[in-house]
């Protein structure tokens, strides 16, 4: 799994790339929580490199989405792929969390 | 029917139809996880599936593999013996752990629709693996431990395929 970090104004948003499973998510877990530390809660995961997820990455999404949230902040998505977007609509994140099609409609949603 | 990028990946196996594979893990860790994942992919393509199918694979044993992990062996680590048989049309997983007996099917799916206050970490292994194969069968065994056996079957040609290649409306566990 490759992360990258870009600083659009107040918003950071984060690109991943490869599988989110048992043994990377730890890593996307720690990107994320780095990021709330460091005062970034608006927060983009761009994830059009990513073609696989478990229920492991919804914890990571969920942990996330409650930190931010709870300092006002907020967890967003873009480019989110057909098998990744299944898990988010099984169980039902998608209802939780906002997508969006592009990173800049993700960035741009913060400044409405 | 389109290959998966598995088959790509493992386009040099030439062994023929049916195939076996198999781990027998006497310390199963999580690190181990990359090793199941390619027994799956190189059942998958052995058996014929495409992409989606291949993602049903990986998800479902994914989630069967960590939850043995994380609820049957105190600590992460424990035994774990795992089967993989691909056939034309069918691939079947079966994993054997000697953790403290468990029948996935008393676990209920969390509400799809809970509010995030109202969602805690976890809960969504079984339900995942519940729809993304065709039958989970769970079995105790005599001298202790369980047998969980997935079964996917994979579209035949020219038939409808499945959304995403997770099964919608199911939820069966057996």
């Amino acid at each position: 799994m490759n992360i990258e970090i870009q600083q659009r104004e107040h918003v950071a948003v984060i690109c991943v790339v490869g599988s989110v499973d048992g043994m990377t998510a730890p890593m996307l877990m720690a990107e994320f929580h780095t990021c709330v530390e460091s005062g970034n809660v608006h927060l983009v995961a761009d994830l059009a490199g990513v073609d696989y997820t478990s229920s492991v990455g919804l914890r990571a999404l969920l942990a996330t989405l409650k930190e931010t949230r709870l300092q006002g902040g907020d967890l967003r998505l873009s480019n989110v792929t057909p098998h990744v977007l299944k898990v988010l609509e099984l169980s039902g994140f998608t209802s939780i969390m906002k997508l969006y099609d592009d990173v800049e409609s993700a960035v741009d949603s913060y400044a409405v | 029917m389109a290959g998966c990028d598995g088959c790509k990946r493992f386009a040099t196996v030439t062994t023929p139809l049916p195939v076996a594979g198999g781990i027998v893990l006497g310390a199963a860790h999580m690190s181990d996880l990359p090793a199941l994942m390619h027994l799956v992919e190189q059942a998958c393509c052995q058996a014929g599936g495409d992409d989606d199918t291949l993602f049903s694979l990986r998800l479902a044993a994914e989630e069967v593999f960590t939850n043995i992990l994380e609820y049957g062996y105190p600590g992460g680590a424990g035994p774990i013996t795992i089967h993989i048989d691909a056939q034309p049309g069918q691939v079947r997983i079966r994993f054997i752990d000697a953790a403290p007996r468990f029948d996935p099917a008393t676990v209920a799916a969390p509400r799809r629709d809970a509010p995030l206050e109202e969602r805690e970490v976890g809960g969504w292994g079984w339900h995942f693996v519940r729809q993304a194969v065709d039958s989970v069968e769970w079995e105790p065994r005599e001298q202790g431990g369980n047998l969980f056996t997935l079964v996917k079957s994979l579209p035949v040609a020219g038939s409808p395929q499945q959304g995403a290649g997770v099964n919608e409306h199911r939820n069966s566990t057996a």
